[in-house]
């Protein structure tokens, strides 16, 4: 932790991710309005003090619905990373641990999966899909496992070959527990700087989809969405477009940075 | 006439040019738009934008002229004889396709061997599904057959007419799908086709031996640009010429339209909001009753419109000649909708702010296609209005594919949104009648009324307009009483047209109906081509 | 050498029956059918025409059945025909590909020849306040959202300034350009796709080059040349870089999916007409045979990257041809 602090990047990532969660879970204070009425007589209205940046093509306060929106954008962040780790750390440790044709069954799948463009995968499931907050945040999640699988194979085949972990298989200890005590922890730490930076990606994600329009839907704010619907207005209500626009980019920006700051931290190679 | 006197323009000259400039050739034509073309072959064209192409380089035997009449295009004119039974069509003879050959007979009989022909992928078949012979007794004529009587046959012939020299190397229909004249077309209209870079530009030039006289705009750029909001900048930057406006647009600062004409009028469709007729919620018409009383229409049109429409009272806008004027609106009363919902037996016994009836309470779900925010907009206004009657309505939002074949196919749903874009002919018998309620038909609300299905049936066999006229007012009433749809509003056009460009007028039948005399003053041409034509 | 290239070779032929297969697969998990596009609530269109469409386009057929056929094309290297429009998806996207390849090809130069120097500037001053600053700069990039990227500079250099074209390959006038003339317009309305293109895929190899070379600089025998007296910067420049420049090679392959990837969004905001757009477009509307095309060649290419990075790399890097 000291040496996080040290990184002051990283650590005003930290601080920033800190406050992001903080607005999320007392949006209901944070909110001056509720982020769904409309009041379609005060549409488009400028940034003011009744409205601290502005309202939308419905009348809805952008600041109540940007405080929301953390909500969402940081959910979609974290539960389609949680999905891709699940699976990319079950898949890696089978492959690395076992072996032989298991192994060479997942890799080729890898292989495959890392082919295509992912969002030409996303795209291709989510538009055959209802395009809600669940299928986008399950889509991004299974859509971007691979590099994690690779990673935690690598980390698996390295450490399976060390004395204590070949002690332990002699001793009959069952595979499981092999699995679970000996070999995840130390598979954790590069597994969590894939994972910071995954979340960033993953909010990005979800924008570029609102862009085509197969994103959050409306009326849940979320950041992608509501800067996609206010693309359409960015010649006549910039507020509409700069507020979302700017809480992707510093948040995406914070994942980042701590990302970033973990990989030095944990990383004995490139410590200095 | 209303509608005349509602569209307003600014014609201001451009630099000091006079505004009554005689008319000279020259210059060219920008628009723009979402998606490229498809087919440049009026039979198998079923999107907008090969369509709007097709419009400019083919012809049909008739068309629509400025005040909605069918006059003859490549028909000079046209006897319907046996009660309808039998059309024949006079042909001008002073017509010739873009490549010099005359223009024939043949070319009509080949045009609708295609439009049958099972093999070709034309979406058009179902208007010919009643003819039971064409023929051409001689170059000029041609003799339609019919099976039954059809009112809406002469429309049809509005067809695109192709030439039967340039696909006569293609006698099969997969052989015709895949032709590359549908790349290259040869046509007889007003523009020649030129150029297609593929997602880029389509590119026309004016047809110097057009038969009703050449185009004044040299030529006509059809540039493909899939992001609106860059299709503004483009429009900012004048690099653009006409583009339909939303109504947002259309408001915003008047200084972005310096150099623009901007143009309102009546579209030819309308917004409404279904109910499924299956649903235990909705086959009471007292409840449907209610909710179109629950409905502020003033509140859609002003907050969602701004302004650029109407509210709709029938399933035929105020242009149509089938439109019944003495159909009054449901008066917007929230007593008046709860003393309704309370004599269906829907009362708030829990006090919930919910009505509820037998224990149930009054929840549904409207659903409508995401990507047009109109309707979205309108649904969440529908949200407040229901909430105020104690009807709580969910809303979701589904991509296109999905909608139509999981929810509006299989009439699984409790509402949508939608609209219909209009015909000009008043008949609407496959949205209407009681035999299209099968799986992908148009009657997917499960309408049923014998009265209708009659009065549908009779409209089709009738030609007399003013007979023609009675049945479809008819409709117009029963269908707001029974209301199977709520009838939203009919939404208004929004182009607007760069101002060295002159002679746009609105007419009935919108905007375009006179582009071939549109001109550019020769002072103030913008883009120069070496050999005038 | 000759024997790695084709065991190499050799290996991509199951990848390339996987890729074509879970094409395949997602897209029959479709609800719709892609005569619902054209179809779609048009009063003019009967159910009976639907289902002539739907007979026409072979879809009635089991999905095995239809992947058969297909892959049984896609040996002779046919793609099959557009839905849209009927034409044959391989001229489809001949016709497409040069644009997008042009594209990528220039935004990955200009990303080797931006992020190199940046990596490398960061390594030798590490912590500086220059280091910091680089960070933060290429993970703005990074992190902002593309589209509002792009919207927000073609306000600015397009609309107020006026100094470049806001969208498109070409100006209308384009074929009446003198050769330079053309030239000069293509590349006017390339800068602000690559620009925008380039600066959100600084962070990865800026990152990398910086990390790489910081290991490198720690290894014995950089240390032992810093020992001998030589000046920094030759042992900078020609010990270490050259070490550290060599795993960048295969950055290279992994690079090309994510900017392909990329070219589906991007091509469609700035109305550029490459193959990404098609893609889109075509998964939009149900477009099976294109969609698969596009699919199958943006692996290709994607596989080709890799391969033509590991023969790169095992030229540079003769451990690589041992092993294995």
């Amino acid at each position: 932790m000291r040496r996080l602090l040290r990184n002051k990047l990283a650590f005003a990532g930290l601080l920033m991710i800190a406050g992001l969660v903080v607005v999320a879970l007392l949006a209901p204070l944070a909110a001056t309005h509720d982020p769904l009425a409309q009041d379609v007589i005060h549409r488009l209205q400028p940034p003011s003090g009744a409205h601290l940046f502005g309202t939308d093509d419905l009348g809805r306060d952008v600041y109540s619905r940007i405080v929301y929106g953390t909500r969402v954008s940081l959910l979609v962040g974290v539960i389609a990373v949680g999905i891709s780790v699940l699976v990319g750390t079950v898949l890696g440790m089978i492959s690395g641990y076992w072996g032989r044709w298991v192994d060479t069954l997942i890799m080729r799948g890898v292989d495959i999966m890392l082919c295509f463009p992912t969002i030409f995968l996303i795209l291709m499931v989510i538009s055959f899909l209802e395009p809600n907050i669940a299928n986008v945040m399950v889509i991004i999640g299974l859509t971007s496992w691979m590099g994690l699988t690779r990673l935690v194979r690598g980390e698996c085949l390295s450490i399976r070959e060390r004395e204590y972990i070949l002690g332990a298989r002699v001793l009959g200890l069952p595979t499981s527990r092999i699995l679970l005590v000996h070999i995840l922890p130390n598979v954790i730490s590069p597994v969590l700087v894939s994972a910071t930076l995954g979340v960033g990606g993953a909010i990005l994600t979800e924008s570029a989809l609102s862009f085509l329009g197969l994103g959050v839907q409306p009326p849940t704010a979320s950041w992608g969405n509501m800067l996609a619907a206010g693309k359409d207005y960015i010649h006549m209500a910039w507020w509409l477009s700069v507020y979302p626009g700017v809480a992707i980019l510093v948040t995406v920006l914070a994942f980042n940075l701590l990302g970033e700051g973990l990989r030095d931290l944990l990383d004995p190679r490139s410590s200095s | 006439m209303v509608l005349l006197c509602s569209c307003r323009k600014e014609t201001r000259p451009l630099d000091g040019i006079a505004a009554d400039s005689p008319p000279s050739s020259g210059d060219a034509f920008v628009e723009a738009s979402l998606g490229d073309a498809s087919y440049l072959n009026p039979l198998l064209a079923s999107d907008s934008s090969s369509g709007g192409i097709c419009s400019l380089v083919y012809n049909g035997l008739v068309k629509y002229d400025k005040d909605l009449k069918l006059v003859g295009e490549l028909a000079e004119s046209w006897e319907v004889r046996n009660g309808g039974l039998e059309i024949l069509f006079h042909l001008r003879k002073d017509v010739r396709w873009h490549d010099g050959e005359p223009f024939t007979s043949a070319d009509v009989k080949y045009t609708y061997d295609r439009l049958v022909d099972p093999q070709v992928k034309t979406p058009y078949g179902s208007d010919f599904q009643m003819v039971a012979s064409v023929e051409a007794p001689d170059a000029l004529t041609v003799r339609v057959r019919y099976k039954t009587p059809f009112a809406p046959a002469l429309e049809s012939w509005g067809m695109g007419i192709i030439p039967r020299h340039v696909f006569e190397d293609a006698p099969e229909g997969s052989d015709f799908n895949k032709h590359p004249a549908n790349r290259a077309p040869i046509g007889t209209g007003p523009y020649r086709f030129t150029e297609w870079r593929t997602d880029e530009k389509i590119v026309l030039t004016a047809n110097p031996d057009y038969f009703e006289g050449p185009p004044f705009l040299r030529r006509y750029i059809f540039r493909i640009i899939p992001d609106l909001a860059v299709q503004f900048l483009e429009l900012r930057q004048e690099n653009i010429d006409m583009m339909g406006l939303t109504p947002d647009q259309y408001r915003a600062y008047p200084e972005f339209f310096r150099n623009y004409n901007k143009f309102r009028y009546p579209a030819f469709s309308y917004t409404y909001f279904a109910f499924n007729l299956n649903s235990p919620l909705f086959n009471d018409k007292r409840v449907r009753k209610a909710l179109a009383h629950a409905i502020r229409k003033d509140e859609i049109i002003d907050g969602v419109l701004l302004g650029f429409g109407r509210p709709a009272t029938g399933p035929y806008p105020p242009t149509s000649w089938a439109f019944n004027e003495s159909v009054r609106d449901y008066e917007p009363s929230d007593d008046k909708a709860k003393a309704l919902l309370a004599e269906a037996g829907w009362k708030d016994g829990d006090g919930d702010g919910i009505l509820e009836k037998e224990g149930r309470p009054f929840e549904f779900t409207l659903i409508t296609n995401q990507g047009n925010k109109l309707r979205e907009l309108s649904a969440i206004i529908l949200q407040s209005h229901f909430s105020r009657i104690g009807i709580k309505m969910n809303l979701r939002v589904l991509e296109w594919s999905s909608f139509l074949h999981n929810y509006v196919d299989k009439k699984n749903f409790d509402a949508v949104i939608l609209g219909w874009n209009l015909s000009r002919d008043p008949d609407q018998y496959g949205i209407w009648h009681s035999s299209q309620r099968g799986e992908g038909q148009y009657n997917f609300v499960d309408y049923v009324n014998p009265r209708v299905d009659e009065l549908l049936e009779k409209g089709r066999r009738i030609f007399d307009q003013g007979q023609r006229k009675q049945i479809y007012r008819e409709i117009h009433s029963i269908l707001a009483d029974d209301l199977p749809y709520i009838f939203l509003y009919y939404p208004e056009s929004l182009p607007t047209v760069h101002k060295r460009v002159r002679g746009p007028r609105v007419a009935p039948a919108g905007l375009g109906w006179n582009f071939r005399e549109w001109f550019v003053p020769k002072e103030i041409q913008k883009y120069q081509y070496a050999s005038q034509g | 050498m000759t024997g790695y290239f084709f065991r190499r070779l050799f290996l991509m032929v199951p990848l390339l029956w996987g890729i074509t297969f879970v094409t395949f697969g997602v897209m029959q998990l479709a609800p719709g059918k892609p005569v619902d596009v054209m179809t779609d609530m048009n009063v003019k269109m009967s159910a009976e025409s639907k289902q002539k469409l739907v007979r026409l386009y072979g879809l009635d057929k089991p999905w095995y059945v239809q992947y058969g056929l297909w892959l049984k094309r896609f040996v002779r290297l046919d793609f099959g025909r557009s839905f849209k429009d009927d034409r044959s998806v391989s001229r489809k996207i001949l016709e497409r590909l040069p644009a997008t390849l042009l594209l990528n090809v220039l935004s990955l130069l200009l990303i080797f020849v931006v992020a190199i120097p940046i990596g490398v500037a960061s390594a030798v001053r590490q912590n500086s306040f220059f280091d910091k600053g680089m960070t933060v700069f290429v993970f703005i990039g990074f992190s902002i959202p593309t589209v509002w990227l792009a919207l927000l500079m073609m306000i600015a250099f397009g609309l107020k300034l006026g100094w470049l074209p806001i969208s498109g390959l070409r100006s209308l006038n384009y074929d009446e350009l003198s050769w330079f003339g053309r030239m000069a317009d293509v590349a006017r309305h390339l800068v602000l796709p690559v620009t925008v293109s380039a600066f959100t895929g600084l962070a990865g190899l800026s990152r990398y080059m910086r990390n790489g070379l910081l290991e490198v600089i720690r290894q014995d025998y950089v240390r032992t040349a810093r020992a001998k007296g030589l000046p920094e910067s030759t042992v900078i420049y020609r010990h270490a870089l050259r070490n550290a420049l060599i795993p960048v090679v295969t950055l290279l392959g992994l690079y090309l999916p994510e900017l392909i990837g990329g070219s589906f969004i991007f091509e469609t905001i700035f109305a550029y007409p490459g193959m990404g757009r098609l893609g889109f477009e075509a998964i939009m509307a149900r477009d099976y045979p294109v969609v698969m095309g596009v699919g199958v060649i943006a692996a290709l290419l994607t596989l080709l990257g890799n391969f033509l990075a590991d023969v790169a790399y095992g030229y540079v890097d003769p451990r690589i041809r041992h092993s294995k």
